[in-house]
């Protein structure tokens, strides 16, 4: 497949206007000067298929069973579970049903919730297909935690622990220490997944996405984690920015997501300022479309035009949805840029979509495959 | 008397913008609107920049829901499915923080209805987002009679094996409390101001007449082919009602268009995925293609449960699906001042009406990077980027 007279945004700062080249599923050529018996896109503009940092798409529960259960992510039996994986929750019909390439969502970063103090890990899927094994990117990519208080309104109100922040903190602090000091290849160590999984974490080979309240609670992980000069930390939902976070730059990640609601005041007033100024100073920004409980497939890209509110440099805005995201997630090797060698996960608007409202996704593809166009039906649950 | 000067003003009354034009602003009220007026009083210069009617949101529920979550929430009456002797008027808080965080998304008016708990709600309430008091900041009271049918009821009473536990007791409820009230109004009539003969006074009766008057609607929560039986039971009836969240209505624009018992269509809000139930269904085409048979549509927020921001960026939705950015604007401006009953006060920019302007930097419904710079109520600055 031959893409010719396009805008094309790489995802990592560039525009050219130019032609693309697919085949076998990849990007093989993106050029200037490329032409041939393509189709003409007319100028409009390619972009990277936008990833969704964060999410919880794909999980079933609740909602959507015969019975009264739980999310599938959401394993509130015990506040400390790193050895689940994300994987066994994933249902790929679910997540197809919602069209998110409708709005160019092409990968998706899918957590356990905010609800344990480590839920377990992550991992990141395609949004087209059924089979969870075959969508799924990448598994293992993070290790979910979390500072909030979901914690103590799923155990605290039960009477179970933790019920305070200083138990969740504990908590936190003293598995990391036990995880660190773990070694199953010791006469007399009972084997513990939650201990290996965790170790990852401390040795560094796993990061760490921990979700918090307000800026003060991004202050005493950084404190925690100082032990563990290894672990990679990646903080969810930019609750509470404020001009502490800029001292975090160089050390972590920030995933900032959609926040829906107002009746939840943690998501209220972002300082955006903050935001890009920590961007400026190099903390590697990614956006979501959920910091809570309320979003849909529009809220990715609904958070990107809020950053171009205060941010001129709409390819820096554009490469917190598709390269930054990939980087922190560990799957820049296979898409997030319009590159050769990468994966064919892009997406066509009629317009720049941070410019004008007029803009509609045109096509898009994953994996080289077309799996929306203009026109196609909007799908209903029922 | 503040002169804001040659700004692109989109005054609504007229479908096109007007170019380096004028808006004067005296005692709350727009005075004057037009090109090169005489320079008078405090000047504004807005050259580059964009004036528009301060936003109006024909669904909240601000101010009765305590946004910092401390003094709970006031609107939803759970103790019984029929409250009808109730108004949110009571349940506000005016000195909720939810009001000046309004100000940011430049919403300046609000219907503020009870919660959709039970089937028959009480009465609603049209306030300013700021001003001295409660009282001076209300335009309209009662401005319409909220219902609600379809899963919120059913979620309420259905756990504690109360009526109406299913859709169909909901719609019995309806109608045999609108039967009730028509049969206290016949009571009303034939005792013929002998009070001797007069029914007992009853408030949720006395609530329910402005409805069968035609006065004001019932303005129903519902959704899919909930909306259905809404139109059937407006038709029984012969009152007028809106139909709020909507969610659906493509199925059924030929019903809603060919009813004419619809005051407007109050659409979203619009943040979550697709899931079973109700709210399965996500079209935002409704808007555009309601308006081209000539239904009043806006668009509304049901804050603080969604965000403020959300009601022009769902404006914007509509826009990417087909409607012009101008037209789009009237869903959150002229169609909901009408639909409340306050187009005489909001809505648009004329003389005469009460002076809540916003100055963008762009055209917020075109421009997803449009920025509010300022928020003025009754003539004064309420809010400055």
């Amino acid at each position: 497949m031959l893409l010719q007279n396009a805008i094309i945004h790489d995802g990592l700062g560039g525009v050219i206007h130019g032609g693309l080249r697919v085949e076998d599923g990849l990007v093989t050529e993106v050029s200037a000067s490329l032409h041939g018996e393509g189709e003409d896109l007319h100028e409009a503009h390619v972009f990277p298929g936008f990833i969704d940092a964060f999410s919880v798409w794909g999980i079933n529960g609740s909602m959507t069973e015969i019975r009264p259960s739980s999310e599938d992510n959401d394993e509130k039996s015990d506040p400390v579970t790193p050895e689940l994986d994300v994987l066994y929750a994933f249902n790929g019909r679910a997540c197809s049903l919602q069209q998110l390439p409708s709005y160019g969502i092409t990968s998706a970063c899918v957590s356990p919730t905010d609800n344990n103090v480590f839920g377990g890990q992550m991992a990141v899927f395609s949004t087209n297909g059924v089979n969870p094994f075959h969508m799924c990117l990448r598994r293992g990519v993070g290790m979910k935690a979390s500072l909030s208080h979901e914690i103590k309104d799923a155990y605290g109100k039960r009477g179970l622990a933790p019920m305070t922040r200083m138990k969740i903190f504990q908590q936190f602090t003293s598995w990391l220490k036990q995880a660190k000091e773990y070694d199953p290849s010791k006469e007399g160590t009972p084997r513990n997944e939650k201990l290996a999984a965790l170790q990852k974490v401390v040795d560094g080979q796993m990061k760490l996405f921990i979700t918090c309240d307000h800026a003060a609670d991004r202050q005493l992980a950084m404190e925690i984690l100082r032990e563990y000069p290894q672990a990679e930390a990646v903080f969810v939902n930019a609750y509470g920015l404020a001009e502490s976070d800029l001292g975090l730059a160089g050390k972590v990640a920030l995933i900032d997501g959609y926040c829906g609601m107002d009746c939840d005041p943690r998501g209220l007033n972002k300082d955006y300022k903050i935001l890009l100024a920590m961007a400026d100073a190099g903390v590697p920004v990614a956006l979501s479309s959920t910091s809570s409980a309320m979003f849909g497939r529009e809220c990715l890209l609904w958070e990107a035009m809020e950053v171009a509110k205060s941010e001129p440099d709409l390819e820096k805005v554009l490469s917190m949805m598709t390269s930054v995201p990939a980087k922190i997630l560990g799957i820049d090797d296979l898409t997030g840029s319009l590159q050769p060698g990468k994966r064919a996960d892009l997406v066509i608007w009629s317009e720049n979509p941070l410019t004008s409202y007029r803009a509609k996704v045109v096509k898009t593809l994953i994996a080289g495959e077309i799996v929306w166009t203009e026109g196609d039906t909007k799908k209903c649950y029922i | 008397m503040l002169h804001l000067k040659n700004a692109t003003v989109l005054t609504m009354a007229e479908d096109r913008p007007l170019e380096n034009c004028d808006i004067k602003l005296d005692g709350g009220k727009i005075v004057a609107v037009g090109p090169r007026l005489p320079e008078e009083g405090e000047i504004l210069d807005l050259t580059g920049k964009y004036v528009l009617p301060g936003f109006v949101d024909a669904h909240t529920h601000v101010g009765g829901i305590a946004m910092d979550g401390s003094l709970g929430e006031d609107l939803n009456e759970m103790s019984s499915p029929v409250t009808a002797e109730l108004s949110s008027y009571y349940g506000i808080n005016p000195n909720d923080p939810a009001f000046p965080h309004l100000l940011r998304h430049g919403i300046t008016t609000n219907h503020v209805a009870p919660g959709s708990a039970n089937v028959v709600g009480g009465w609603t309430v049209v306030l300013k987002s700021a001003g001295k008091d409660l009282q001076s900041r209300v335009l309209r009271h009662p401005a319409a009679l909220k219902a609600a049918v379809g899963i919120n009821p059913k979620g309420v009473y259905a756990p504690k094996f109360q009526a109406p536990m299913t859709r169909m007791s909901i719609a019995e409820t309806l109608r045999e409390y609108l039967r009730k009230v028509r049969e206290y109004m016949e009571k009303q009539a034939k005792a013929e101001g002998d009070p001797a003969k007069m029914p007992p006074y009853d408030e949720a009766m006395e609530h329910g007449i402005p409805v069968l008057r035609k006065e004001i609607p019932l303005k129903v929560h519902s959704y899919q082919h909930d909306m259905l039986t809404v139109l059937s039971i407006a038709e029984e009836f012969d009152i007028f009602v809106t139909l709020d969240h909507a969610q659906g209505a493509t199925d059924f624009l030929a019903e809603i268009s060919g009813s004419r018992h619809v005051q407007g269509v109050i659409y979203g809000p619009i943040c979550m995925g697709i899931f079973p139930g109700e709210g399965c269904k996500i079209d935002f085409d409704t808007l555009p293609r309601l308006d081209a048979l000539g239904v009043p549509v806006c668009m509304m927020t049901d804050g603080p449960v969604t965000n403020a921001q959300i009601l022009l960026t769902q404006v914007g939705e509509a826009v990417r699906e087909g409607m012009d950015p101008i037209r789009a604007l009237r869903t959150i401006t002229v169609n909901p001042a009408k639909v409340i009953g306050c187009s005489d006060r909001v809505g648009s920019l004329e003389p005469g009406k009460d002076a809540d302007v916003l100055v963008f930097d762009a055209l917020p419904t075109l421009d997803p990077r449009a920025r509010l710079l300022m928020t003025f109520i009754d003539g004064q600055k309420v809010w400055q980027a």
